[in-house]
């Protein structure tokens, strides 16, 4: 005969939702051109073509007043293949529409 | 085995004396550290990533009746980390402590699943919020 006994686990039960919040950030693995850089105390880590030109924040804020590629590159002294990935990521963040 | 429901009951409202007078729902993504020699780890000893930190009403609810106790309201708070929830805890305070010493209950959580049911992932910066209504329910009392 057992000489102990035991008593049932308790049953938990709640739910729970989050609202909102940052988007994540698209992954720049399909944009080999790019890469991270630069850590800010403030605004953090921004992506930057990767031969450290300019970030993709500055060409998509560029691109709004200078919609070519050849006029940007030239501007950042970048390739025009540099801004175009930049272009397509900031599309993909959602940095333009 | 079972017990009387009015045993069931305070056995539930020792663990709303537990959780003090500065309660908090903790929420993790990771793996959950076991207890060791009866008591909770740190959950940073396993890597998990504190998601979420949401003070709890005081006590942790009213007294328990029928073998179950419901908790009050839990306030709403944005989310620290993003990351999909996968347990949780009640501590005293709004760390876990050094190994884990302020962690009087744990449960797991995930979405669709678990104790703590999320609908979505929590998200850096977004909402949090408990549903009122959690229960605690000590099976022992039916």
């Amino acid at each position: 005969m057992a000489d102990s006994a035991n008593l049932p686990p308790l049953r938990i039960v709640g739910t729970a939702s989050c609202v909102g919040g940052k988007h994540p950030d698209p992954p720049i693995d399909k944009h080999p051109l790019l890469c991270w850089g630069v850590s800010h105390p403030v605004h953090g880590s921004k992506v930057f073509t990767n031969d450290q030109r300019a970030s993709v924040e500055d060409i998509a804020i560029a691109a709004c007043e200078t919609p070519n590629l050849d006029t940007l590159a030239a501007k950042f002294g970048t390739t025009a293949e540099h801004v175009r990935q930049a272009i397509d990521y900031a599309l993909a963040a959602k940095f333009l529409g | 085995m079972d017990t009387l429901t009015s045993t069931a009951n305070s056995m539930l409202n020792l663990i709303a004396t537990a959780a003090g007078s500065t309660p908090y729902m903790m929420i993790y993504s990771g793996t959950a550290p076991s207890k060791s020699g009866g008591s909770y780890q740190s959950a940073t000893s396993s890597g998990a990533t504190l998601l979420a930190t949401l003070p709890m009403s005081n006590p942790i609810g009213p007294a328990a009746s029928a073998g179950v106790l419901t908790l009050s309201a839990i306030t709403t708070e944005t989310g620290a980390y993003t990351g999909t929830p996968s347990f949780f805890r009640i501590c005293t305070t709004n760390t876990d402590g050094t190994g884990g010493a302020n962690c009087i209950a744990q449960g797991t959580a995930g979405v669709g699943s678990g104790e703590l049911n999320f609908s979505s992932q929590i998200s850096a910066g977004g909402n949090v919020s408990v549903t009122t209504g959690m229960t605690i329910t000590n099976p022992a009392a039916s």
